[in-house]
């Protein structure tokens, strides 16, 4: 019998963290938990662990507190585990240069005879920890009812991307690689054990257990974008088996069900759904897998917990349009880089999904939206035109409207204070910021101008400033794009970066910073803002009437980058909204 | 958005009227509004009483309308929102056109 492990799994992500827990229980391990980080520090001062299982995603500030304390322990202590997906970007397993095992005290030697007394999972332990690969791979495949796979090759990728190449090629040929969301483990009856993980702070693999226990994803659902889905659905399946076809459908319904995201197993989203209004910003999660689109909603309306709050990037690659004012994302990039798919991402632009995937699927999830029980509370609404316009076609109380959430807050400028409300009572503006990265394919049928002005609105009680505000932006994004992107892309890879900064109050007046950038070759900026050059005709003008409408115009870079800051008076109940004159008598030609 | 043309019952006045954003978009719709017309012995009116905002390019567009009825026919640009005047006046439009 295998040695009775004492485990610790660390982390703030529940689902991820529950399920490493379950598996490690169902070992037979004794398995302690830590949610935070000054519970764990606690936990590893009072007992003696085994095994580290810590969430490499697991947060920056709490793993400064934490590590010290696991590194300078002498504790006996067997491992620390990363749970990291291919090509994770975590900022944590980054400042560690995370193997995917952290070798802590006693060394390698005492931990492989430490380990070595117990089973299979310490066999593996092993196995990895001293960097046998192929005995590792080879004890997997020994086992007849282990399929780890996926989390193997997440940790050796980490490890090393070549070493892990080379296991491909020689131990197992055509094998592609596999992320570690999902470990399946057959029964004694013929059912299939899934245990889902998720390293990433989302309830995801509660939400998928609970839509297969409803019996939403079954085997015999499948949905698809015509060849592409047929392509992936045979390689999925190829590689798991039938699982795979139940895997290949995993619906994220998030956020009152206005959020879809479809998923394949341990390969990250491949298409994301989104049924929202026309212009609702669209984040993205910088870090993790791959990138993870969902859109901002009202915290009420987000049963599934604070999953969806703390995007902090955009980045939209392509955008299908889809009659009834839905959207659909498709991660392009990651589905080439994954799949091997060259020009995939092009060939997904152009074959722009219509409204039949989108309306199946709508039309089936909210056909079975009241089979879904607990944390999954749907409220599905399509959002079609006919039901927008007033029609309570959808069950469910009507969408709230959607907003932008405040991201990252920034720190005030060097010599600069912020200002005290008045009385001590109010609360100052929190700093925000925006970031929104749209690739030429989506521009085409993507307009930014909404979404930024419902974040600047939302970042700051703009008030009649808006409309100046809004005047700039649409010149600053009209040029990005006609005389930035248009030049140089055509059938390339050019994008627009959007910034939006709210500074807070500094000196009592409300600051914001919009910077907008392309890929382009940029201009000569100069020559445009001393007057030396001017224009009549069409084009012109954007320069002039976004100088005078702004508080200040920047050009940064070779021209390819302008910020316009704006500021108005913080005790100001009701400014005025524009300058009062121009201050150009200069006609100036946009670019 | 959109772009409507009248002529007065004594075929002397010919009105453009623009609603919603007056940009880019409406850049077609705008010039075909007047394309026809001979601007003999008739005046233009641009209403822009609906006209949420304009950007540059409906800056040009008027410009393009100028050209097209020469030096010797009044525009009047007219009903503008203080937002949309603003902006015709930081482009010295106000020395091109008659805005009332």
């Amino acid at each position: 019998m295998p040695r009775q492990l004492q485990c610790l799994v660390a982390g703030d992500d529940r689902g991820g963290a529950a399920a490493f827990a379950d598996w490690l229980s169902a070992e037979g391990h004794r398995v302690s938990r830590a949610g935070g980080a000054d519970s764990a520090v606690i936990q590893v001062a009072r007992r003696a662990f085994d095994l580290l299982v810590l969430d490499a995603n697991f947060g920056s500030e709490a793993l400064s507190r934490l590590l010290p304390v696991l590194r300078g322990a002498t504790v006996n202590r067997a491992a620390l585990i990363y749970l990291l997906n291919p090509g994770s970007q975590s900022q944590a397993a980054d400042e560690l240069s995370c193997d995917g095992v952290l070798h802590l005290a006693g060394g390698r030697s005492a931990l492989r005879a430490q380990l070595s007394r117990a089973g299979r999972l310490q066999t593996l332990l092993v196995s990895l920890c001293a960097g046998d690969d192929r005995g590792f791979i080879a004890a997997l495949r020994a086992d007849p009812d282990f399929d780890l796979r996926g989390e193997v090759f997440a940790l050796l990728a980490r490890s090393s991307q070549q070493r892990l190449a080379e296991i491909k090629r020689d131990a197992l040929p055509g094998e592609p690689l596999a992320g570690p969301f999902c470990l399946q483990r057959p029964l004694a009856d013929g059912r299939v054990r899934l245990l889902l993980a998720d390293h990433r702070g989302s309830e995801e693999p509660q939400l998928v257990a609970s839509l297969l226990a409803h019996g939403f994803l079954s085997s015999g659902t499948r949905y698809g974008l015509g060849d592409l889905a047929d392509r992936l659905h045979s390689r999925l399946v190829a590689q798991f088996g039938s699982a795979a076809a139940v895997r290949l459908s995993m619906l994220e319904i998030a956020a009152g069900g206005r959020c879809a995201q479809v998923y394949s197993a341990g390969m990250g989203p491949i298409l994301h759904l989104a049924s929202v209004p026309r212009g609702v910003p669209i984040a993205a999660a910088g870090k993790g897998d791959a990138e993870q689109y969902c859109v901002e909603l009202p915290s009420r309306n987000a049963p599934l917990g604070g999953g969806m709050v703390g995007w902090r990037e955009t980045r939209v690659q392509c955008i299908g349009l889809v009659p009834g004012d839905h959207l659909l994302l498709v991660d392009g990039e990651a589905l080439g880089r994954d799949y091997g798919l060259p020009g995939l991402r092009r060939r997904v632009a152009r074959n722009r999904f219509r409204g039949a995937l989108l309306d199946e699927l709508l039309t089936e999830l909210h056909s079975r939206a009241p089979q879904l029980c607990g944390n999954v509370a749907v409220e599905w609404c399509s959002q079609r035109p006919a039901e927008a316009a007033g029609t309570a076609a959808h069950s469910g109380p009507p969408p709230a409207a959607t907003s932008v959430v405040p991201l990252a807050s920034a720190p005030p400028q060097a010599g600069e204070l912020w200002s005290q409300a008045r009385g001590g009572a109010e609360r100052a503006p929190q700093p925000q910021q925006y970031r929104l990265t749209v690739d030429w394919e989506a521009l085409r049928v993507f307009d930014p101008l909404p979404g930024l002005l419902d974040a600047a609105a939302e970042a700051a009680d703009l008030g009649s400033h808006l409309s100046r505000f809004r005047s700039v932006a649409m010149e600053l994004l009209e040029n990005a794009l006609e005389h930035g992107l248009a030049q140089v892309c055509g059938e390339s890879d050019g994008e627009l970066r959007i910034g939006l900064d709210y500074l807070g109050v500094l000196r009592g007046r409300h600051r914001l910073r919009l910077s907008v950038e392309d890929s382009g070759g940029g201009f000569e900026h100069q020559a445009w803002l001393s007057g030396e050059r001017c224009g009549n005709g069409l084009r012109g003008r954007g320069i002039a009437i976004a100088r005078s409408l702004s508080d200040r115009l920047d050009y940064r870079g070779r021209g390819n980058r302008v910020e316009a800051s704006f500021s108005w008076p913080a005790d100001q109940a009701e400014p005025a909204a524009l300058p009062a004159a121009p201050r150009s008598a200069t006609p100036h030609p946009r670019r | 958005m959109s772009v409507t043309s009248s002529l007065s019952s004594d075929g002397r006045q010919f009105t453009i009227a623009v609603s919603g954003r007056f940009d880019f978009r409406v850049y077609e719709s705008f010039r075909s509004a007047y394309s026809g017309v001979s601007p003999a012995g008739i005046g233009f009116q641009v209403d822009l009483n609906k006209a949420d905002y304009m950007d540059s390019s409906a800056l040009g567009m008027l410009l393009l309308l100028k050209e097209y009825v020469g030096g010797g026919v009044q525009i009047d640009i007219v009903n503008a929102r203080p937002d949309v005047k603003n902006v015709l006046k930081i482009a010295n439009f106000d020395k091109l056109f008659q805005i009332h």
